[in-house]
Protein backbone atom coordinates (compact mmCIF):
# COMPACT_ATOMS: atom_id res chain seq x y z
CA UNK A 1 0.00 0.00 0.00
CA UNK A 2 2.72 2.07 0.88
CA UNK A 3 4.45 1.50 -2.63
CA UNK A 4 0.79 2.05 -4.43
CA UNK A 5 0.64 5.97 -1.94
CA UNK A 6 4.25 6.93 -3.31
CA UNK A 7 3.03 6.16 -6.93
CA UNK A 8 0.20 8.21 -6.63
CA UNK A 9 1.70 11.17 -4.92
CA UNK A 10 4.63 10.65 -7.76
CA UNK A 11 1.84 10.91 -10.41
CA UNK A 12 0.07 13.61 -9.46
CA UNK A 13 2.99 15.16 -9.01
CA UNK A 14 3.35 14.36 -12.10
CA UNK A 15 0.36 15.51 -13.67
CA UNK A 16 0.53 18.93 -11.74
CA UNK A 17 4.03 19.66 -13.25
CA UNK A 18 2.39 18.89 -16.57
CA UNK A 19 -0.75 20.92 -16.14
CA UNK A 20 1.35 23.53 -15.16
CA UNK A 21 4.29 23.71 -17.59
CA UNK A 22 1.55 23.83 -20.31
CA UNK A 23 -1.48 25.07 -19.40
CA UNK A 24 -3.28 21.91 -18.80
CA UNK A 25 -2.89 21.10 -22.42
CA UNK A 26 -3.58 17.38 -23.82
CA UNK A 27 -1.78 15.79 -26.25
CA UNK A 28 -2.01 17.46 -29.95
CA UNK A 29 -4.28 15.15 -32.05
CA UNK A 30 -3.35 17.20 -35.29
CA UNK A 31 -6.49 18.91 -37.54
CA UNK A 32 -7.05 16.17 -40.88
CA UNK A 33 -10.67 16.34 -42.01
CA UNK A 34 -11.91 19.81 -44.00
CA UNK A 35 -12.79 22.49 -42.22
CA UNK A 36 -12.15 25.24 -39.65
CA UNK A 37 -10.06 23.76 -36.57
CA UNK A 38 -9.03 25.84 -33.40
CA UNK A 39 -7.21 25.01 -30.76
CA UNK A 40 -5.71 27.26 -27.98
CA UNK A 41 -2.15 27.84 -26.69
CA UNK A 42 -0.61 29.43 -24.02
CA UNK A 43 -0.02 33.16 -25.44
CA UNK A 44 2.84 35.25 -25.23
CA UNK A 45 1.34 38.07 -24.71
CA UNK A 46 1.06 39.79 -21.08
CA UNK A 47 -2.36 40.14 -20.64
CA UNK A 48 -4.47 37.19 -22.08
CA UNK A 49 -3.29 33.70 -21.07
CA UNK A 50 -4.44 31.85 -23.94
CA UNK A 51 -4.73 32.42 -27.63
CA UNK A 52 -6.81 30.54 -30.44
CA UNK A 53 -4.81 29.00 -33.63
CA UNK A 54 -7.65 28.44 -36.46
CA UNK A 55 -6.79 26.35 -39.45
CA UNK A 56 -8.82 25.67 -42.38
CA UNK A 57 -8.09 22.35 -44.44
CA UNK A 58 -9.29 21.71 -47.76
CA UNK A 59 -8.83 18.15 -49.37
CA UNK A 60 -6.12 17.40 -46.73
CA UNK A 61 -4.56 20.55 -46.85
CA UNK A 62 -4.22 23.83 -44.77
CA UNK A 63 -5.21 26.79 -46.81
CA UNK A 64 -5.31 29.02 -44.28
CA UNK A 65 -4.64 30.24 -40.19
CA UNK A 66 -5.70 32.56 -38.52
CA UNK A 67 -4.86 34.10 -34.87
CA UNK A 68 -8.12 35.00 -32.25
CA UNK A 69 -7.35 37.00 -29.66
CA UNK A 70 -9.75 37.76 -26.78
CA UNK A 71 -10.50 40.82 -28.35
CA UNK A 72 -11.37 39.69 -31.72
CA UNK A 73 -14.38 39.81 -33.19
CA UNK A 74 -15.62 36.04 -33.50
CA UNK A 75 -16.03 34.97 -36.88
CA UNK A 76 -18.67 32.27 -37.88
CA UNK A 77 -16.65 29.12 -38.95
CA UNK A 78 -18.52 26.00 -40.05
CA UNK A 79 -17.98 23.73 -39.68
CA UNK A 80 -15.37 23.79 -36.19
CA UNK A 81 -13.49 21.02 -34.39
CA UNK A 82 -12.58 22.25 -31.01
CA UNK A 83 -9.34 20.80 -30.01
CA UNK A 84 -8.58 22.34 -26.65
CA UNK A 85 -5.87 23.26 -24.99
CA UNK A 86 -2.83 21.68 -27.07
CA UNK A 87 1.12 21.67 -25.70
CA UNK A 88 3.03 24.52 -27.32
CA UNK A 89 5.47 22.77 -28.08
CA UNK A 90 3.31 20.62 -29.92
CA UNK A 91 1.17 23.33 -32.12
CA UNK A 92 4.60 25.04 -32.79
CA UNK A 93 6.54 21.76 -34.57
CA UNK A 94 3.16 21.01 -36.36
CA UNK A 95 3.06 25.12 -37.63
CA UNK A 96 6.61 25.11 -38.77
CA UNK A 97 5.22 22.16 -41.53
CA UNK A 98 3.82 24.75 -43.26
CA UNK A 99 6.46 27.10 -43.22
CA UNK A 100 7.15 26.26 -47.12
CA UNK A 101 3.39 25.93 -48.49
CA UNK A 102 2.19 28.57 -50.39
CA UNK A 103 2.49 32.80 -49.08
CA UNK A 104 -1.17 32.58 -47.78
CA UNK A 105 -0.37 29.56 -45.30
CA UNK A 106 3.36 30.40 -44.46
CA UNK A 107 2.79 33.75 -43.55
CA UNK A 108 -0.20 32.64 -41.39
CA UNK A 109 1.72 30.10 -39.92
CA UNK A 110 4.96 32.76 -38.44
CA UNK A 111 2.39 35.18 -37.38
CA UNK A 112 0.58 31.85 -35.45
CA UNK A 113 3.58 30.83 -34.31
CA UNK A 114 4.67 34.35 -32.66
CA UNK A 115 1.69 34.19 -30.20
CA UNK A 116 3.19 31.48 -28.53
CA UNK A 117 4.64 31.76 -25.59
CA UNK A 118 8.20 29.52 -24.60
CA UNK A 119 11.24 29.05 -26.34
CA UNK A 120 10.07 27.11 -29.17
CA UNK A 121 8.33 30.28 -31.30
CA UNK A 122 11.12 32.00 -29.96
CA UNK A 123 13.80 29.64 -31.87
CA UNK A 124 11.70 28.98 -35.04
CA UNK A 125 11.26 32.85 -35.37
CA UNK A 126 15.07 33.70 -35.20
CA UNK A 127 16.35 30.53 -37.05
CA UNK A 128 13.58 32.54 -40.10
CA UNK A 129 14.83 35.66 -39.67
CA UNK A 130 18.76 33.98 -39.57
CA UNK A 131 18.07 31.81 -42.89
CA UNK A 132 19.55 33.76 -45.99
CA UNK A 133 18.26 31.06 -47.64
CA UNK A 134 14.50 32.03 -46.89
CA UNK A 135 13.24 35.08 -49.59
CA UNK A 136 13.43 38.43 -47.98
CA UNK A 137 9.27 38.46 -47.36
CA UNK A 138 9.60 35.40 -45.02
CA UNK A 139 12.54 37.41 -43.03
CA UNK A 140 10.79 40.17 -42.68
CA UNK A 141 8.14 38.16 -41.48
CA UNK A 142 9.60 36.99 -38.40
CA UNK A 143 11.18 40.57 -38.11
CA UNK A 144 7.84 41.56 -37.89
CA UNK A 145 6.72 39.19 -35.15
CA UNK A 146 9.74 39.51 -33.40
CA UNK A 147 9.42 43.32 -32.85
CA UNK A 148 6.12 43.17 -31.53
CA UNK A 149 6.20 40.60 -29.34
CA UNK A 150 5.23 40.62 -25.81
CA UNK A 151 8.50 38.99 -25.40
CA UNK A 152 11.49 40.23 -23.48
CA UNK A 153 13.58 37.22 -25.21
CA UNK A 154 12.47 38.80 -28.47
CA UNK A 155 13.85 42.09 -27.27
CA UNK A 156 16.83 41.68 -26.56
CA UNK A 157 17.92 39.36 -29.43
CA UNK A 158 16.78 41.98 -31.92
CA UNK A 159 18.71 45.28 -29.37
CA UNK A 160 21.61 42.81 -29.54
CA UNK A 161 21.65 42.48 -32.86
CA UNK A 162 20.53 46.25 -33.90
CA UNK A 163 22.96 47.76 -31.58
CA UNK A 164 26.44 45.45 -32.88
CA UNK A 165 28.88 46.95 -34.69
CA UNK B 1 -0.94 78.44 -101.49
CA UNK B 2 1.36 76.14 -99.73
CA UNK B 3 1.12 72.91 -97.84
CA UNK B 4 -0.22 74.26 -94.37
CA UNK B 5 -2.97 76.39 -95.88
CA UNK B 6 -3.99 73.43 -97.98
CA UNK B 7 -4.04 70.85 -95.27
CA UNK B 8 -6.04 73.54 -93.12
CA UNK B 9 -8.55 74.33 -96.32
CA UNK B 10 -9.16 70.65 -96.30
CA UNK B 11 -9.66 69.58 -92.97
CA UNK B 12 -11.84 72.77 -92.65
CA UNK B 13 -14.29 71.38 -95.58
CA UNK B 14 -13.61 68.20 -94.36
CA UNK B 15 -15.36 69.83 -90.72
CA UNK B 16 -17.85 71.47 -92.36
CA UNK B 17 -19.29 68.84 -94.35
CA UNK B 18 -19.37 66.52 -91.13
CA UNK B 19 -21.15 69.31 -88.97
CA UNK B 20 -23.87 70.38 -91.65
CA UNK B 21 -24.58 66.51 -92.30
CA UNK B 22 -24.61 65.73 -88.71
CA UNK B 23 -26.93 68.65 -87.84
CA UNK B 24 -29.31 66.75 -90.00
CA UNK B 25 -28.64 63.34 -88.94
CA UNK B 26 -31.92 61.85 -87.15
CA UNK B 27 -30.80 58.89 -85.95
CA UNK B 28 -27.83 59.38 -83.52
CA UNK B 29 -25.19 56.55 -84.80
CA UNK B 30 -21.57 56.02 -83.38
CA UNK B 31 -20.51 56.81 -86.68
CA UNK B 32 -21.89 60.01 -86.97
CA UNK B 33 -20.66 60.77 -83.51
CA UNK B 34 -17.66 59.67 -84.32
CA UNK B 35 -17.44 61.86 -87.46
CA UNK B 36 -18.51 64.78 -85.22
CA UNK B 37 -15.81 64.61 -82.97
CA UNK B 38 -13.11 63.92 -85.78
CA UNK B 39 -14.44 67.17 -87.53
CA UNK B 40 -14.14 69.29 -84.49
CA UNK B 41 -10.88 67.83 -84.08
CA UNK B 42 -9.71 68.82 -87.05
CA UNK B 43 -11.02 72.26 -86.66
CA UNK B 44 -7.73 72.70 -84.32
CA UNK B 45 -5.48 73.28 -87.44
CA UNK B 46 -8.44 75.99 -88.91
CA UNK B 47 -7.57 79.37 -89.29
CA UNK B 48 -9.49 81.01 -86.43
CA UNK B 49 -12.10 82.63 -88.62
CA UNK B 50 -13.33 79.81 -90.08
CA UNK B 51 -13.14 77.63 -86.95
CA UNK B 52 -15.13 80.12 -84.94
CA UNK B 53 -18.67 80.02 -86.69
CA UNK B 54 -17.78 76.05 -87.08
CA UNK B 55 -17.29 75.41 -83.05
CA UNK B 56 -20.41 78.09 -82.49
CA UNK B 57 -22.53 75.72 -84.62
CA UNK B 58 -21.37 72.35 -82.97
CA UNK B 59 -22.16 73.85 -79.28
CA UNK B 60 -25.19 75.17 -80.47
CA UNK B 61 -26.70 72.52 -82.53
CA UNK B 62 -28.72 69.61 -80.82
CA UNK B 63 -25.24 67.64 -80.15
CA UNK B 64 -24.67 65.04 -77.23
CA UNK B 65 -22.32 66.79 -74.16
CA UNK B 66 -19.49 65.21 -75.48
CA UNK B 67 -19.10 67.02 -79.07
CA UNK B 68 -20.54 70.31 -77.49
CA UNK B 69 -17.20 69.62 -75.23
CA UNK B 70 -15.27 69.41 -77.81
CA UNK B 71 -16.90 73.25 -79.36
CA UNK B 72 -16.11 74.50 -76.64
CA UNK B 73 -12.37 73.26 -76.41
CA UNK B 74 -12.09 74.45 -79.90
CA UNK B 75 -13.96 78.34 -78.56
CA UNK B 76 -10.94 78.41 -76.43
CA UNK B 77 -8.12 77.53 -78.45
CA UNK B 78 -9.44 80.52 -80.60
CA UNK B 79 -7.94 83.98 -80.28
CA UNK B 80 -11.33 86.27 -80.67
CA UNK B 81 -12.70 88.20 -78.50
CA UNK B 82 -15.93 86.41 -79.74
CA UNK B 83 -14.88 83.19 -79.02
CA UNK B 84 -14.18 84.76 -75.38
CA UNK B 85 -17.61 85.64 -75.29
CA UNK B 86 -19.46 82.61 -76.43
CA UNK B 87 -17.34 81.21 -73.55
CA UNK B 88 -18.53 83.69 -70.97
CA UNK B 89 -21.97 83.40 -71.87
CA UNK B 90 -22.01 79.76 -71.94
CA UNK B 91 -20.00 80.21 -68.46
CA UNK B 92 -23.07 82.61 -67.43
CA UNK B 93 -25.91 80.90 -68.96
CA UNK B 94 -25.45 77.39 -70.03
CA UNK B 95 -27.20 74.58 -67.97
CA UNK B 96 -25.18 71.46 -66.68
CA UNK B 97 -22.55 69.37 -67.51
CA UNK B 98 -22.00 72.55 -70.81
CA UNK B 99 -21.72 75.18 -68.15
CA UNK B 100 -19.20 73.33 -66.09
CA UNK B 101 -17.01 72.69 -69.24
CA UNK B 102 -17.05 76.20 -70.19
CA UNK B 103 -16.16 77.10 -66.92
CA UNK B 104 -12.91 75.26 -67.15
CA UNK B 105 -12.58 76.06 -70.67
CA UNK B 106 -11.66 79.31 -69.86
CA UNK B 107 -9.50 77.99 -67.49
CA UNK B 108 -7.60 75.90 -70.54
CA UNK B 109 -7.70 79.21 -72.38
CA UNK B 110 -6.03 81.26 -70.06
CA UNK B 111 -7.20 84.65 -71.24
CA UNK B 112 -7.18 86.89 -68.69
CA UNK B 113 -10.38 89.20 -69.62
CA UNK B 114 -12.53 86.01 -69.46
CA UNK B 115 -10.52 84.22 -66.28
CA UNK B 116 -11.46 87.74 -64.40
CA UNK B 117 -15.10 87.30 -65.02
CA UNK B 118 -14.99 84.02 -63.74
CA UNK B 119 -14.76 85.73 -59.84
CA UNK B 120 -18.13 86.39 -60.45
CA UNK B 121 -19.94 83.29 -61.13
CA UNK B 122 -17.70 81.93 -58.26
CA UNK B 123 -19.87 84.31 -55.61
CA UNK B 124 -23.23 83.62 -57.10
CA UNK B 125 -23.01 79.94 -58.09
CA UNK B 126 -23.74 76.58 -56.42
CA UNK B 127 -21.18 73.75 -55.47
CA UNK B 128 -20.25 72.72 -58.92
CA UNK B 129 -19.96 76.00 -60.51
CA UNK B 130 -17.67 77.04 -57.61
CA UNK B 131 -15.69 73.64 -58.21
CA UNK B 132 -15.60 74.35 -61.72
CA UNK B 133 -14.47 78.03 -61.52
CA UNK B 134 -11.68 76.72 -59.04
CA UNK B 135 -10.49 74.25 -61.39
CA UNK B 136 -10.44 76.78 -64.15
CA UNK B 137 -8.04 78.80 -61.89
CA UNK B 138 -5.93 75.94 -61.05
CA UNK B 139 -5.81 74.97 -65.39
CA UNK B 140 -4.27 78.39 -65.75
CA UNK B 141 -2.24 78.65 -62.88
CA UNK B 142 -3.90 81.64 -61.76
CA UNK B 143 -2.81 81.62 -58.12
CA UNK B 144 -4.04 85.50 -57.22
CA UNK B 145 -7.31 84.33 -58.10
CA UNK B 146 -7.10 81.45 -55.94
CA UNK B 147 -5.57 83.43 -53.08
CA UNK B 148 -8.30 85.70 -53.48
CA UNK B 149 -11.27 83.25 -52.98
CA UNK B 150 -9.56 81.88 -50.30
CA UNK B 151 -9.52 84.99 -48.59
CA UNK B 152 -12.65 86.15 -49.01
CA UNK B 153 -14.31 82.02 -48.13
CA UNK B 154 -12.37 82.78 -45.12
CA UNK B 155 -13.54 86.15 -44.37
CA UNK B 156 -17.47 84.89 -45.02
CA UNK B 157 -16.55 81.85 -42.48
CA UNK B 158 -16.82 79.25 -45.47
CA UNK B 159 -14.54 77.26 -43.85
CA UNK B 160 -15.27 74.44 -46.65
CA UNK B 161 -14.55 76.60 -49.51
CA UNK B 162 -11.80 78.11 -47.85
CA UNK B 163 -10.13 74.25 -47.67
CA UNK B 164 -10.36 73.60 -51.34
CA UNK B 165 -9.13 76.63 -52.50
CA UNK B 166 -5.86 76.45 -50.51
CA UNK B 167 -6.10 72.31 -51.24
CA UNK B 168 -5.29 73.71 -54.75
CA UNK B 169 -2.94 76.84 -54.24
CA UNK B 170 -0.98 73.66 -52.54
CA UNK B 171 -1.21 71.51 -55.45
CA UNK B 172 0.12 74.46 -57.83
CA UNK B 173 2.60 74.95 -55.52
CA UNK B 174 1.63 78.88 -54.54
CA UNK B 175 3.89 79.40 -51.74
CA UNK B 176 3.69 82.46 -51.76
CA UNK B 177 0.25 83.43 -51.66
CA UNK B 178 -0.23 80.20 -48.72
CA UNK B 179 2.60 82.46 -46.80
CA UNK B 180 -0.10 85.51 -46.96
CA UNK B 181 -2.85 83.22 -46.29
CA UNK B 182 -1.22 82.33 -43.08
CA UNK B 183 -0.25 85.62 -42.22
CA UNK B 184 -3.70 86.70 -42.62
CA UNK B 185 -5.50 83.59 -40.89
CA UNK B 186 -2.91 81.83 -38.57
CA UNK B 187 -2.26 78.49 -38.94
CA UNK B 188 -4.74 75.17 -39.85
CA UNK B 189 -4.65 71.43 -40.69
CA UNK B 190 -5.91 72.81 -44.31
CA UNK B 191 -2.72 75.04 -44.74
CA UNK B 192 -0.21 72.83 -43.22
CA UNK B 193 -1.18 70.01 -45.45
CA UNK B 194 -1.07 72.33 -48.57
CA UNK B 195 2.58 73.65 -46.95
CA UNK B 196 3.21 69.88 -47.53
CA UNK B 197 1.82 69.48 -50.96
CA UNK B 198 3.73 72.32 -51.75
CA UNK B 199 6.61 71.32 -50.46
CA UNK B 200 7.37 74.37 -48.02
CA UNK B 201 9.19 72.76 -45.57
CA UNK B 202 10.66 76.47 -44.07
CA UNK B 203 6.70 77.23 -43.24
CA UNK B 204 6.28 73.92 -41.92
CA UNK B 205 9.57 73.85 -39.60
CA UNK B 206 8.34 77.27 -38.57
CA UNK B 207 4.93 75.93 -36.93
CA UNK B 208 6.81 72.89 -36.40
CA UNK B 209 8.99 74.69 -33.87
CA UNK B 210 6.02 76.53 -32.49
CA UNK B 211 5.02 75.62 -29.05
CA UNK B 212 2.09 78.02 -28.48
CA UNK B 213 -0.31 75.31 -30.27
CA UNK B 214 0.22 71.77 -29.94
CA UNK B 215 -1.78 70.44 -32.18
CA UNK B 216 -0.59 72.35 -35.07
CA UNK B 217 2.55 71.44 -34.50
CA UNK B 218 2.37 68.30 -34.37
CA UNK B 219 0.42 67.99 -37.88
CA UNK B 220 3.39 70.36 -38.87
CA UNK B 221 5.83 67.88 -37.53
CA UNK B 222 3.94 65.07 -39.44
CA UNK B 223 4.02 67.14 -42.14
CA UNK B 224 7.91 67.62 -42.59
CA UNK B 225 7.56 64.13 -43.58
CA UNK B 226 6.10 64.80 -46.90
CA UNK B 227 8.42 67.22 -47.81
CA UNK B 228 11.20 65.11 -47.12
CA UNK B 229 14.87 66.37 -47.51
CA UNK B 230 18.38 66.09 -45.59
CA UNK B 231 17.07 69.60 -43.66
CA UNK B 232 13.56 68.22 -42.77
CA UNK B 233 15.67 65.19 -41.78
CA UNK B 234 17.85 67.33 -39.52
CA UNK B 235 14.72 69.22 -38.22
CA UNK B 236 12.66 66.29 -37.22
CA UNK B 237 15.95 64.93 -35.49
CA UNK B 238 16.54 68.35 -33.58
CA UNK B 239 12.73 68.48 -32.84
CA UNK B 240 12.71 64.44 -31.21
CA UNK B 241 15.93 65.13 -29.50
CA UNK B 242 15.16 68.29 -27.96
CA UNK B 243 11.38 67.71 -26.84
CA UNK B 244 10.03 66.15 -23.45
CA UNK B 245 6.95 65.36 -24.86
CA UNK B 246 5.93 61.90 -25.90
CA UNK B 247 3.17 63.05 -28.42
CA UNK B 248 5.61 65.62 -30.09
CA UNK B 249 8.52 62.82 -29.63
CA UNK B 250 5.63 60.52 -31.73
CA UNK B 251 5.32 63.06 -33.95
CA UNK B 252 8.77 63.49 -34.97
CA UNK B 253 9.43 59.85 -35.52
CA UNK B 254 6.08 59.40 -37.89
CA UNK B 255 7.34 61.97 -39.55
CA UNK B 256 10.59 60.00 -39.69
CA UNK B 257 8.57 57.29 -40.93
CA UNK B 258 6.85 58.88 -43.71
CA UNK B 259 10.06 60.44 -44.60
CA UNK B 260 12.13 56.98 -44.89
CA UNK B 261 14.67 58.58 -42.31
CA UNK B 262 15.02 54.85 -41.38
CA UNK B 263 19.22 55.90 -40.33
CA UNK B 264 17.81 58.41 -37.92
CA UNK B 265 15.74 55.84 -36.70
CA UNK B 266 18.53 53.90 -36.16
CA UNK B 267 21.02 56.34 -34.82
CA UNK B 268 18.19 56.91 -31.85
CA UNK B 269 17.51 53.76 -31.34
CA UNK B 270 21.35 52.92 -30.36
CA UNK B 271 22.14 55.99 -28.34
CA UNK B 272 18.70 55.14 -26.47
CA UNK B 273 19.16 53.63 -22.97
CA UNK B 274 15.64 53.76 -22.15
CA UNK B 275 14.03 50.03 -23.22
CA UNK B 276 10.25 51.39 -23.81
CA UNK B 277 12.11 53.98 -26.24
CA UNK B 278 13.78 51.24 -27.66
CA UNK B 279 10.94 49.40 -27.75
CA UNK B 280 8.95 51.85 -29.38
CA UNK B 281 11.76 52.45 -31.78
CA UNK B 282 12.29 49.41 -32.90
CA UNK B 283 8.84 48.81 -34.12
CA UNK B 284 9.08 51.89 -36.07
CA UNK B 285 12.21 50.60 -37.96
CA UNK B 286 10.97 46.89 -38.84
CA UNK B 287 7.53 48.94 -40.12
CA UNK B 288 10.16 50.74 -42.01
CA UNK B 289 11.69 47.73 -43.27
CA UNK B 290 14.22 49.62 -44.76
CA UNK B 291 17.97 48.40 -46.55
CA UNK B 292 19.63 49.83 -43.77
CA UNK B 293 18.12 47.67 -41.31
CA UNK B 294 18.46 44.65 -43.03
CA UNK B 295 22.48 45.82 -44.08
CA UNK B 296 23.04 45.98 -39.48
CA UNK B 297 20.84 42.94 -39.43
CA UNK B 298 22.60 40.86 -41.53
CA UNK B 299 26.23 42.27 -40.68
CA UNK B 300 25.65 41.65 -36.98
CA UNK B 301 24.96 37.87 -38.34
CA UNK B 302 27.93 37.87 -40.32
CA UNK B 303 29.64 38.87 -37.27
CA UNK B 304 27.79 36.56 -35.08
CA UNK B 305 26.82 39.21 -32.88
Amino acid sequence: MRHIDRFARTLAFLLLFLAWTDGGAAEFAAPTGDGWHVWQVRSSSSDREFDDIYVQMKAGKVTDIEIQTSNCYQRNRSPLNELGIVPNSASVAWLKNLLDSNTRVSEGAIAAISVHAGDEAFTVLTDLLEDRSRGKKTREQALFWLAHSDSDQAFEYLDRLLSSN
Amino acid sequence: MNMNNLRKGFFTVLAFVAIAFCGQAVAQSDDAEELKLAALEALIAAPDERALPLAIKALQGNHSDEVKSRALFILSQIDLPEAQDVLIDTARQGSGEIRLQAIRMIGIGGNPNALTQLGGLYDAGDGDVREAVLQAFMIANDKDAIYELAVSAHAAGNMDDFEHAVQLLGAIGAQDQLQRIRENTGPSQSLIHAYAISGDAESLRAIALDASDTEMQIEAIRALGIVGSDAVNATLMEIYKSSDSDEINDAALHGMLIAGYDEGVLELYRSSQDPTEKRKLLEFLVIMGSDDVWDVIDSALDGGF
